[in-house]
């Protein structure tokens, strides 16, 4: 409920840039999007984490795997202020957008390290492979972020046009008018 | 199936080591390691081939399974004969148990990976004919590169549960090199037969090519070597694999890192090895010093082959004593060669 109270801040906050529709269906997109990535990332972590020698429930794993997520959103709220100050001064979206994906890759290192400390706190030593997965738990999220765009820039329907891969995107902002 | 036993299979937890090392109940264990194999291998499968059509991602989710599943029944009697060349002294459904036990972590792994390799395969660029050739170029990268990884935590799990099977390590990691060739040989040739798994954009989806027996991976990789570097590639290629080769065999023999004399045995521990073990006495045949080393030489009663080991010390002077109490204690005096 944390997560997903400070997503729909963090929502406005990056809605705010575009400001009409984009007030309403970014917090949404956000909250649904930050759901999803945990979600799809939850098997890997049970698995990878029990490979290693862990020995917690698949609900303890979703515990510490939510502290995490928390942890991402309440950081993303304390960023909140500053990104909304950029997006105050500035109208370009390219460099909103990579101050937006700066703040989330930041928040998320953070939150995955919350993640390692749980599991070596309910296992009493520390879990390998975990900085691997939070690895890619980050490169689920940068990619969310291009699913469910148009994030930064106006609204231009709910369901992106067509598929691509965020690298693909970053590499052509211009062309794509930088709809993170 | 039981949850805790698919538990056990996952974390190789030590009651499922004892169990194998027992060797009881081992079809059970077989079972459950067969399932998460297959049903883990079909759910990354699928996403695999979600990217190209539905019938792709049906048939990928089969052939995935297949190959790992046709991969340990083609390596299974090898398995077995190189355990007994490499003188591992573990029962045949020991050694399938323990190879079969290495896929399912591998299937687990990849299972778990399926969510995200699906979002991943619905988001890239969908297939447009020719025009989608890098993208489909990428994604079976991204695929190897997954199944290289998760065969890499496979081999580090697979090499825990040897090293708990086979109390001489340096023979532990004889075995796990062994079967790593194999199953890397015969898995790659299957992938090359159940091809395609990804889809290629340019052609009709098929489940398999039209002659897929056809060529092989290693012609392939030849081929594609040489398009990319020309003549040189091969020999590239070739040189890349003696350097893996001699870095490998440079890790195979770890040195003993203590010894212990009993009335009845030397008790020997290699570096980095869980558990010793045992040679007794009266199977020593020789023994001699080197610098600051002694090296013991023994055949073990009913088996033709010498084997030999060299224990090193800190110095001359501890190399002394340690010769002067093993030839005493083994009575093989006759050995004794003094140091150049």
């Amino acid at each position: 409920m944390l997560a997903l109270g400070a997503m729909v801040v963090v929502g406005l906050v990056v809605a705010s840039f575009s400001g009409g529709a984009q007030l309403f269906v970014v917090p949404l997109k956000l909250c649904l999007g930050l759901g999803l990535c945990a979600l799809l990332c939850l098997p890997s972590l049970y698995v990878f984490s029990s490979v290693a020698g862990a020995g917690q429930s698949v609900r303890e794993t979703a515990l510490a795997l939510a502290m995490g997520v928390a942890l991402i959103g309440v950081l993303l709220v304390a960023l909140a202020p500053v990104t909304w100050l950029f997006s105050q001064s500035t109208d370009d979206p390219l460099v909103m957008g990579a101050l937006h994906v700066v703040a989330l890759v930041v928040s998320a290192t953070v939150g995955v390290r919350l993640v390692a400390k749980v599991m070596h706190a309910l296992n009493g030593r520390t879990i390998a492979g975990i900085r691997g997965w939070g690895i890619m738990f980050i490169v689920v999220m940068l990619q969310m972020t291009t699913t469910l765009r148009p994030l930064v820039g106006p609204f231009d329907g709910v369901v992106p046009p067509e598929r691509m891969f965020f690298l693909e995107h970053w590499a052509a902002p211009a062309g794509g008018d930088a709809r993170r | 199936m039981s949850a805790g036993l698919v538990r056990g299979v996952l974390a190789l937890e030590s009651s499922l080591i004892d169990r194998v090392a027992s060797g009881r109940g081992l079809g059970k264990v077989l079972a459950t390691a067969t399932t998460v194999l297959a049903l883990g291998c079909a759910a990354y499968g699928m996403a695999m081939g979600l990217w190209r059509s539905p019938l792709q991602s049906l048939s990928a989710g089969l052939k995935l399974p297949a190959l790992f599943l046709a991969t340990a029944a083609l390596t299974a009697g090898l398995d077995v004969v190189l355990c007994g060349l490499l003188r591992a002294r573990i029962r045949p459904a020991q050694a399938l148990t323990a190879s079969v036990l290495a896929m399912a972590i591998l299937g687990s792994v990849l299972g778990s990976l399926a969510p995200v390799a699906a979002f991943v395969s619905t988001q890239a660029s969908p297939p447009q004919g020719a025009a989608s050739l890098p993208t489909s170029h990428w994604l079976l990268t991204a695929h190897v590169v997954v199944l290289g990884v998760a065969g890499i935590i496979a081999v580090s799990r697979l090499r825990g549960l040897l090293d708990a099977l086979i109390p001489d390590t340096a023979i532990a990691r004889r075995v796990l090199w062994a079967w790593m060739v194999t199953h890397g040989v015969v898995g790659a040739q299957m992938s090359w037969v159940l091809r395609p798994f990804v889809g290629n954009p340019t052609l009709p989806v098929r489940v398999l090519r039209s002659r897929p027996w056809e060529g092989s991976f290693f012609e392939a990789v030849f081929d594609m070597t040489v398009a990319r570097m020309g003549p040189v590639g091969p020999l590239v290629i070739v040189m890349l694999l003696l350097g893996v080769v001699v870095v490998v065999a440079s890790h195979l023999d770890p040195p003993i890192e203590a010894f212990e004399i009993t009335p009845q045995h030397i008790a020997l521990r290699r570096r980095g090895a869980r558990a010793g073990f045992e040679v007794p006495l009266s199977s020593i045949c020789d023994v001699s010093r080197e610098s600051a080393g002694v090296r013991i030489h023994w055949i073990m009663p009913g088996r033709l082959e010498r084997s030999t080991e060299l224990l090193r010390l800190a110095s001359q002077e501890e190399a002394r004593a340690a010769f002067e109490r093993i030839a005493w204690a083994s009575g093989a005096r006759r050995g004794y060669r003094a140091p150049s």
